[in-house]
C-alpha cells in the first residue's frame, strides 16, 4: 500500500506512451488521390476513414489494436486510418521463441507456463495490429497449452506460427498449423497411422473433422455473405462421414521431428520444428473427400498439400473466415453485406480502402487485405450507430486495454517471474473466465454463432459470441479481479505492471476533470451521462481529508480507484460500438 | 419474507427485460398447479463432454462377447493391461438379466462403487440411447430412407442435440424448457434459483423465463465490495461512497442505445445481486458436512449439494441443476486417458449421494448423465473416434434400479445396429424418451411433456420406466 502511494505521488514519468510505433508516418502516401484524375476536381470530401478528431482516432486504435495512448492518438489524428494500417502491416513478426530464449535459460524456458509471453506482447508491443491479429487467429485455430505446459517452448513455437502468418496467406497458415506438433498433439494425429485390417486399427478422424468444421468451411454450405444456403428450405451439409473417413487417411504418418519414427529418436527441440512425415505409416489407400480424390499410393506430404489445396478451394472458406475475423475485431453480429465485402476481399486478395489506397497481393486468402477490409470498412467508420453494431469485448481485451493505458513502460518491459500471476486467468469466479490459449477445448471459450438466451439481443436473433462467458459468476469474478488489479490491495500483483495514476491522482480534488481524463483514456470520450453521473456522485461522497498528507493521498487514490473501477465495469467499456 | 420481496423487486427492476416480458407476466395468471405437487424435487444433469466411450465402461463379461470386443480393440485393451478383463470388472447382476440371454455385463473397475449402487437399486443403465428423428437402422440409413439428426458426429452439435434437441444455436434446452412449464403452472414458483449450473453455462438450462444462476463452489464471503470495504471504511470514512459503489455495481444502467451494452448491464447487475442473495442465504444455513473429492466435478457436485441443502431457505420446490466434466474425447491414449475423468465423475456422484442422504433429499433427486455421443466400436490404434448412440446412467432414491433399460447391443460390427463405417452405434432409444421419463417423474403432465419434447410422439414408449412410471 505504502509503495503504491509513493509511486503514484512521486512519479514524474506521467504517460510517455509507447514511443513512435503508432505514429502515422505513412500518412501522406495514404492521401494520394487516384491517378486517373484529369480535370482539376473540387476538393474531395475526406474519406470516411479519415480520423478527424482525437475521439475518432482513439476509437479506431481501440478497435484495431488494444488501446490508445496520448502519443498514438496524437500521431493518428488528422490522418487516414489506412495510413496507420499500412504502417502496422510493416511491423515484422517478433519471434516468441527468440524472446523466450533471450529471457530464460533452456531449462527455465522448458519448465514454465509461458502464457505471460502472450500477455506481454499484447500489453507492451508497438505492433498492435499484428498482435491483435495473432490473438484473433489463436481463437480460430484453437489449441490449449494445458497439455503442452510441460514444455514452455510449445507455446512460443505455436504463437510464432500464428504471428508470422498473421499478415500472410490463409493457405500457408493452414499448412504450418497442420504440420505443427502442437496441433498434432492437441488433435491427436501425431503418430496417427494408416489402417490395419488385422488389428482393426483405423486412422484417427479427429483432425480430419475439426479442420473442416472449425478451421476452414464449417458444417453447412454458406452464401458469400456468411448466411446459410438453403435448398428446399433446408441447410446443406458440407461433408458427411465418408468424407471424414477419406480425409482421415491423409493425416496419417506424422511423427515428431527426429531421426526415426520412434519417439525415443525425436530431436530435443522437436516442438520447435514441423512434424516429419513417414510414408511407411501413411495410408496408401485412395483418399476421397469433398469431391476430391487423391489416388492410391500418393505419398504423405503430397497428400497433405493436395488435401489442404482442396479444402482451401472450397467456396465456404472466404465467408467462414471473414465472419469470424470480423467478430474478433469490430462486430459481434456483422451484417451480411459487411461479411460479403470482406469475403470478397479474401477471395480476390486485394482491398481498396476508402481513401483509394490498396492492400494485398491479389492472391486468394491474403490476410493483410482481409484485415484492412475489416477495420477500414466504410460502414464501421460512418457516423451511424445502429443498436446491433459494435463488438462485445471479451475480458482479455478489457484487461489489456487497461494495462496498456496505465502500466508504466518499464514495468511492462520487465518480464519477471511475477508475470506468472497472469498465466492463467480463466477461472471465472476468481479471475477473468478467459486467458490466451486456455480454452477448455478446440471450440474456444465461445462460439461464433452463439445467441444468448434470455437477452434482448438473443430475442432479436443477434449473435454475440462473447456473451457466452458473461454470467453471474463471471460478472462477480471480473469485478473482484479488476478491483484488485486496479487498486493492488494484496501482494498478488506487486512488482509487475505497476500502474501510474499520477494524472488522475493530481485531479482527484476536481472530480469532473478526473472523470473526463479517465473517460478520454479508457472510453475515448464515450462515457454515458448516466455512468458519469453515478461516478461523480460516488467520488464526491468520499471527502478528501486534509488533516494529514497520508490521509489526503489515501483519499485521492480512493477516488481514482472508485472512478476507474466504475468505468471498467460500465456497459460502454464492455461494448465498443 | 423480505428476502423474497427483495428478489421480486430485483426481477422487476434490474433484471428488466426478461423479468417484465417473461416470468412475471406469467406469475399473475394463477393457473392451477397441474401435478407439479408441493414436495421438493430436483434434477441433476451431468454432461460428459467429448463423447464418452461407454463400450469401455459398460463391458461384456461373458467370454464370447469379451472375445468379440478384444478382436475389435486390440491396441486399446492392451493399453488397459487386463483391467477390462471379465475377472477384473465390477460385476452387474441386473434383475432383468434374462433379457440378454447368456450375455453378462460388468463395469470398468475404477467405478466399482457404481456397481454397488446399481446392486442396491439406486442406479440404472439406459442402453443405446441417443439423438434420433425416427427409429432407424443401417439399411434404412444407408438407403437414405431415414430422417437423421443434423450434423451427426460433430461434438458441439450433438452435445447441443442431447441438451436442446437440435444442433448448436438452440436457445432453449429441455432442462430449461421443463422449468418454464413448471413456472407457468405454479403461481408461487419464483424464477430465480430454479435453474442452477455448477459448471459451464451450456444450453441445457437455457429457457425463456429463467435466468441460469451459477452456483459458486465456495459461497463464503461472496461479496464484490469485500476489498473496497476494507479500503474505504477505516473509521467510517468513505462508508457512503462504498454504499454508492455497491448500488452502482448491482444496478443495471440501461440508457445505452446499444442492445449488447444493455444486455451486459442487465447480466452484470443480475449476476452480482443474485450472487449476494445466494451468499446471504447460504450463510444462514451452512454447507453439508459430507466431504467431496477435490476435483473440478467434485467441487461442482458439492456446490449442487449445498444448493439443495439450503432448499428450505430458498423456497423453490422444483430445481434443475447442471454440471459437466471434460476429457472424454479419447482419440488417442484412451486407456490412460479415460480412467481419470471417469472415476472423477462417478466418485463425485457417490459423494453427492452421501450428501443427499445427509440432507434427506436422496429420494427427491435424480442424477443422470448425458454425453456428446458414443464412440466407434472399432479403434484407431489406441483410441476411438466420434460415434452416435451410447449408454447413460441414472441415480437416485427414486430410481427403479438394478436394471438395464433400453438395450445393450451385441458387439458385432456387421449387425444392423451399427453403421458400416467404423461401427458407430445407431441408438434404439431417443433422447426424447430418456428426457420424458425424467420429466414425468419431475411432475410434468403429458401436455407439458409434449410441449417440451415435440418429437416424442415419433417413438413408442413415452416412459422408459426407470423412475417408476408405467413403462408404456
Amino acid at each position: 500500500m505504502r509503495s503504491l502511494l509513493l509511486i503514484s505521488a512521486a512519479s514524474a514519468v506521467l504517460l510517455v506512451g509507447c514511443g513512435g510505433g503508432g505514429g502515422g508516418s505513412g500518412g501522406s502516401a495514404g492521401l494520394t488521390p487516384p491517378v486517373t484524375v484529369s480535370p482539376p476536381p473540387p476538393p474531395a470530401p475526406p474519406a470516411a476513414t479519415q480520423l478527424e478528431t482525437k475521439a475518432e482516432a482513439a476509437d479506431f486504435l481501440m478497435t484495431a489494436g488494444f488501446a490508445a495512448t496520448d502519443a498514438e492518438v496524437n500521431g493518428t489524428t488528422g490522418a487516414d486510418a489506412a495510413a496507420w494500417v499500412r504502417t502496422q502491416l510493416n511491423a515484422p513478426p517478433q519471434s516468441y521463441l527468440v524472446t523466450l530464449g533471450a529471457r530464460f535459460t533452456e531449462e527455465e524456458a522448458k519448465s514454465r507456463d509461458n502464457t505471460a509471453l502472450i500477455w506481454q506482447q499484447m500489453i507492451a508491443s508497438d505492433a498492435q495490429l499484428r498482435n491483435r491479429m495473432t490473438y484473433a487467429l489463436s481463437q480460430l485455430f484453437v489449441i490449449n497449452d494445458r497439455d503442452n505446459s510441460t514444455n514452455g517452448y510449445a507455446l512460443a513455437a505455436w504463437m510464432d506460427i500464428l504471428d508470422r502468418n498473421a499478415f500472410g496467406n490463409y493457405r500457408d497458415l493452414m499448412g504450418d498449423v497442420t504440420r505443427s506438433p502442437m496441433m498434432g498433439r492437441f488433435l491427436t494425429y501425431i503418430y496417427n497411422q494408416k489402417g490395419n485390417d488385422k488389428t482393426g486399427r483405423k486412422p484417427d478422424e479427429n483432425y480430419a473433422r475439426e479442420i473442416l468444421q472449425l478451421f476452414s468451411i464449417g458444417l453447412v454450405e454458406l452464401n458469400n455473405d456468411g448466411t446459410v444456403k438453403l435448398e428446399g428450405g433446408e441447410p446443406v451439409e458440407t461433408f458427411d462421414n465418408e468424407d471424414i473417413v477419406g480425409l482421415a487417411r491423409v493425416f496419417t504418418g506424422y511423427a515428431p521431428a527426429g531421426t526415426s519414427y520412434k519417439y525415443r529418436d525425436r530431436y530435443d527441440d522437436w516442438l520447435r520444428r514441423p512434424m516429419i512425415m513417414w510414408d511407411e505409416y501413411h495410408s496408401e489407400l485412395e483418399k476421397s473427400f469433398l469431391g476430391t480424390t487423391i489416388p492410391a499410393n500418393t505419398g504423405g506430404e503430397e497428400s497433405i498439400d493436395l488435401a489442404l489445396d482442396a479444402i482451401f478451394a472450397h467456396p465456404n472458406v472466404p465467408p467462414f473466415v471473414a465472419r469470424q475475423l470480423i467478430q474478433r475485431f469490430t462486430a459481434s453480429h456483422p451484417s451480411p453485406a459487411y461479411v460479403e465485402r470482406v469475403a470478397t476481399v479474401f477471395e480476390n486478395g486485394r482491398f481498396t480502402a476508402p481513401d483509394g489506397s490498396t492492400f494485398g497481393t491479389g492472391q486468394r486468402g491474403d490476410l493483410s487485405a482481409t484485415l484492412a477490409a475489416i477495420i477500414l470498412d466504410e460502414a464501421i467508420h460512418d457516423d451511424v450507430k445502429e443498436p446491433w453494431e459494435g463488438k462485445v469485448r471479451e475480458p482479455v481485451l478489457k484487461l489489456v486495454q487497461f494495462t496498456r493505458t496505465y502500466a508504466t513502460d518499464s514495468s511492462k518491459a520487465l518480464l519477471t517471474g511475477k508475470w506468472n500471476s497472469l498465466s492463467d486467468t480463466s477461472d471465472p469466479i476468481k479471475a477473468l473466465g478467459q486467458a490466451p490459449l486456455k480454452s477448455p477445448s478446440v471450440f474456444n471459450f465461445y462460439r461464433p454463432g452463439y445467441i444468448a438466451p434470455s437477452t434482448e439481443s438473443g430475442e432479436a436473433g443477434y449473435t454475440a459470441p462473447e456473451l457466452q462467458i458473461v454470467n453471474a459468476s463471471s460478472a462477480f469474478g471480473y469485478v473482484n479481479f479488476m478491483t484488485n488489479f486496479i487498486a493492488r490491495f494484496d501482494d498478488h500483483w506487486s512488482g509487475i505492471l505497476v500502474p501510474d495514476y499520477t494524472e488522475e491522482f493530481l485531479l482527484a480534488d476536481r472530480p469532473e476533470d478526473m472523470i473526463n481524463q479517465i473517460d478520454l483514456k479508457l472510453l475515448s470520450g464515450r462515457m454515458s451521462a448516466e455512468t458519469r453521473a453515478a461516478i461523480l456522485e460516488t467520488v464526491e461522497a468520499l471527502p478528501l481529508r486534509d488533516n494529514t498528507t497520508e490521509n489526503n493521498e489515501r483519499d485521492r487514490l480512493s477516488r481514482v480507484f472508485l472512478a476507474m473501477l466504475m468505468t471498467v465495469t460500465s456497459p460502454e467499456y464492455a461494448v465498443l460500438d | 419474507m423480505s428476502f423474497y420481496n427483495r428478489r421480486r423487486f430485483l426481477q422487476a427492476s434490474a433484471a428488466g427485460f426478461m423479468g417484465a416480458t417473461g416470468a412475471l407476466a406469467g406469475l399473475g395468471q394463477h393457473r392451477a398447479y397441474a401435478n407439479t405437487g408441493t414436495g421438493y424435487k430436483a434434477l441433476v444433469g451431468i454432461m460428459l463432454k467429448g463423447g464418452t466411450d461407454m463400450f469401455d465402461v459398460v463391458l461384456p463379461r461373458d467370454q464370447e462377447s469379451f472375445s468379440a470386443l478384444t478382436a475389435l480393440r486390440t491396441g486399446l485393451l492392451n493399453g488397459h493391461d487386463g483391467s477390462r478383463d471379465p475377472d477384473n470388472q465390477a460385476a452387474l447382476n441386473p434383475i432383468n438379466a434374462d433379457q440378454f440371454g447368456t450375455r453378462r455385463f460388468g463395469l470398468a473397475p475404477e467405478i466399482s462403487g457404481v456397481a454397488d449402487l446399481f446392486g442396491s437399486g439406486e442406479a440404472a443403465i439406459v442402453g443405446s440411447v441417443g439423438p434420433l428423428l425416427e427409429n432407424t437402422n443401417r439399411e434404412d440409413m444407408e438407403a437414405g430412407r431415414s430422417a437423421l439428426p443434423a450434423n451427426l458426429f460433430s461434438h458441439n452439435d450433438q452435445r447441443s442435440t442431447w441438451m436442446a434437441l437440435g444442433p448448436e444455436g438452440r436457445r432453449r434446452g429441455w432442462g430449461g424448457a421443463m422449468m418454464d412449464t413448471v413456472l407457468s403452472q405454479s403461481p408461487q414458483a419464483y424464477p430465480q434459483f430454479t435453474t442452477i449450473t455448477a459448471g459451464s453455462g451450456d444450453v441445457f438450462l437455457a429457457s425463456e423465463d429463467t435466468r441460469i444462476f451459477k452456483a459458486p463452489r465456495d459461497p463464503d464471503g461472496l461479496s464484490v465490495d469485500m476489498v473496497s470495504r476494507q479500503w474505504l471504511t477505516s473509521g467510517g470514512h468513505g462508508e457512503e461512497a462504498r454504499a454508492l459503489l455497491d448500488t452502482y455495481l448491482r444496478g443495471a444502467r440501461l440508457g445505452s442505445q446499444n442492445i449488447f451494452a444493455r444486455d451486459i448491464a442487465r447480466s452484470q447487475a443480475n449476476g452480482l445481486q443474485s450472487m449476494r442473495d445466494y451468499g446471504d442465504v447460504f450463510a444462514s444455513v451452512g454447507p453439508v458436512s459430507t466431504e467431496f473429492p477435490d476435483t473440478r466435478i467434485g467441487r461442482q457436485m458439492a456446490a449442487i449439494a449445498n444448493s439443495i441443502h439450503i432448499r428450505g431457505a430458498i423456497g423453490n420446490t422444483r430445481q434443475i441443476f447442471y454440471a459437466d466434466q471434460g476429457g472424454f474425447d479419447t482419440h488417442d491414449g484412451q486407456a490412460e486417458g479415460i480412467v481419470g475423468p471417469l472415476s472423477q465423475v462417478f466418485d463425485a456422484i457417490l459423494a453427492f449421494r452421501a450428501a443427499m442422504v445427509e440432507t434427506g433429499a436422496w429420494d427427491d433427486v435424480v442424477v443422470f448423465t448425458m454425453s456428446d455421443f458414443g464412440r466407434t466400436l472399432t479403434e484407431n490404434g489406441d483410441g476411438t473416434d466420434h460415434g452416435w448412440g451410447s449408454h447413460q446412467f441414472v441415480f437416485g432414491g427414486s430410481v427403479v434400479g438394478n436394471r438395464i433399460y433400453g438395450d445393450l447391443p451385441i458387439l458385432d460390427p456387421d449387425a444392423s445396429h451399427f453403421t458400416s463405417s467404423r461401427a458407430r452405434l445407431i441408438p434404439s432409444t431417443a433422447v426424447e424418451q430418456y428426457a420424458a421419463t425424467i420429466g414425468s417423474w419431475f411432475g410434468l403432465d403429458a401436455g407439458a411433456i409434449d410441449q417440451v419434447l415435440p418429437n416424442l410422439g415419433r417413438f413408442d414408449a413415452r416412459d422408459l420406466g426407470f423412475l417408476g412410471g408405467a413403462a408404456v
